[in-house]
């Protein structure tokens, strides 16, 4: 085979993987207790996100759509970003990771300047994060380590129908253990919402 | 007075029988529009100590869909409360057997396509004045989702007159769909063309139903839809077909309850065989978590409620 078409074909792979999101750990999904797969999304401005980046910090990652009356109920609420905003200043990160097939950059720009979130949203059309990771729901959370180890997957909280005075944040609860070095006691709940409108 | 309200009522009847008929206006893209809810009663009039059907009509435009009551990986299951006069009773709502789509991402939701009724028996008061026109409301909410979701509401109400119940024109669409209920059949017992056991399966902290099912004629297709309750999480994790044998596997573990003097270890799974010809049949099959499961010390629960007591 003539090397230098060889050399083309692998580089246009390459730049076409790069493009879906690409996901680079080892492990081909995320699970529970293991190492959270890397990825490689590009947020509002283009700029790429990677997770490895953040080693060392604990990093929440939510599912968002902004189609959905769930998403927009916890949005109207301000829950995620009052919840990002309580552990901003304890190394906490958070990213929004959009995975509906028909969004794009500009829509998840419209979203977040109309919330002024404190917080990316990264763009994963094409479905590939998502599904790496099993995400479900919108909203549906996970959470990462400091080592860079799954260490939550689920529900933002106990109150999937939003009528709760004091709804149970599992979330916040994460974090907070976390925060001060100890390990998750809930690490897997049942997450809730639409589900993620992956492309056919 | 009577007669006036009773040509009300009469009225009424007449209107939700013609809308029944021409069927709801759905405009394809009013999202909101997907869904209509009618309140129907299978009676014309309610009588004292006679119990009733009542049931909410779901109507949907063509590829959307609302949830069972348990909406599988996601979506939210349809709510129905209904708001009775003084001393009348609701039995727990009942569920038609739910069909399973398989989303993209595999996402696997349990729901209702079209057109169903979910409906509860009601006992009136054992003594009612007569002469008198009572009023029944459902207040419903509910998801439906075609490409999108939303999020749908509505408080359909109907009137019916204290009086000798008979048959009203919406008793054949309840019978109709308590044709579509699964039989119920507790443990160790056999239905009609089956029989069935289960035991249950530790490892590590995981533990599994294995439910093996008989059939007198081999199913082309078994489907599972498990029920979550507040106490338990149940996951189908898979069906083997085997001629006349069918095994089903589910995942079982403690949800992160909120109230530990609460766990009710009885939860319940449908299955739904089809066979060559054509034909289908649905089973409720009752199970109950062994107590181990419900006294894990490594259980979600227990330790949240741990956290919870050291924060108060």
């Amino acid at each position: 085979m003539n090397r230098r078409i060889l050399i083309a074909t692998l580089l246009a792979a390459g730049f076409l993987l790069a493009g879906a999101g690409l996901v680079t750990a080892g492990s081909a999904t995320a699970s529970l207790g293991h190492p959270a797969p890397d990825f490689n999304l590009r947020d509002t401005n283009g700029n790429e996100v990677k997770l490895s980046e953040y080693k060392g910090k604990i990093v929440v990652l939510e599912w968002i759509n902004p189609d959905c009356p769930f998403v927009q109920r916890h949005y109207n609420n301000e829950t995620m970003k009052k919840l990002a905003d309580k552990y901003r200043d304890q190394d906490v990160v958070w990213l929004a990771v959009n995975s509906t097939h028909y969004m794009d950059a500009a829509n998840n720009k419209q979203w977040a300047e109309r919330f002024k979130l404190p917080y990316p949203i990264l763009d994963d059309k094409t479905g590939t994060v998502g599904e790496t990771y099993g995400a479900k729901t919108t909203p549906h959370l996970f959470i990462v380590d400091r080592m860079g180890k799954l260490v939550y997957d689920g529900a933002i909280d106990d109150d999937p129908r939003g009528q709760s005075q004091s709804p149970l944040s599992y979330v916040d609860s994460a974090l907070q253990q976390l925060v001060k070095g100890a390990e998750v006691e809930v690490t897997e709940t049942r997450p809730y919402g639409c589900s993620v409108k992956y492309k056919k | 007075m009577f007669k006036w309200r009773k040509l009300q009522l009469m009225l009424l009847l007449t209107a939700i029988q013609a809308m029944m008929m021409a069927g709801p206006a759905i405009s394809a893209d009013d999202d909101a529009a997907a869904v209509t809810a009618t309140l129907l009663a299978d009676t014309t009039a309610i009588q004292a100590g006679t119990t009733f059907r009542l049931g909410v009509l779901f109507r949907m435009a063509p590829e959307w869909h609302i949830y069972w009551l348990n909406p599988g990986d996601a979506g939210l299951s349809t709510a129905i409360e209904f708001v009775l006069p003084e001393g009348f009773t609701a039995e727990p709502l009942r569920w038609p057997t739910p069909i399973r789509f398989v989303q993209p991402g595999d996402i696997t939701g349990y729901g209702y396509d079209g057109e169903v009724l979910l409906w509860a028996d009601i006992t009136p008061p054992p003594t009612l004045p007569t002469d008198q026109t009572l009023p029944l409301k459902a207040e419903v909410s509910w998801l439906s989702c075609k490409d999108k979701c939303v999020m749908g509401q509505a408080a359909p109400t109907l009137a019916l007159p204290v009086g000798e119940a008979r048959p009203s024109a919406a008793a054949a669409t309840f019978t109709r769909w308590m044709g579509r209920l699964p039989e119920r059949l507790a443990p160790g017992t056999s239905g009609d063309g089956v029989s069935w056991q289960m035991r249950w399966r530790q490892e590590g902290a995981e533990w599994r139903a294995e439910v093996d099912v008989r059939w007198d004629m081999a199913p082309v297709a078994v489907e599972c839809y498990p029920a979550v309750t507040d106490t338990l999480l149940v996951r189908h994790r898979a069906t083997t077909l085997d001629g006349p044998r069918s095994r089903i596997d589910l995942d079982v573990a403690l949800q992160p309850a909120v109230d530990p003097t609460d766990l009710a270890a009885d939860f319940f799974a449908v299955i739904r065989a089809r066979w060559a010809a054509g034909d289908e049949k649905a089973f409720q099959l009752f199970l109950t978590a062994p107590p181990e499961l419900m006294t894990s010390s490594s259980s979600h629960a227990f330790l949240h409620f741990t956290i919870l007591e050291e924060k108060q």
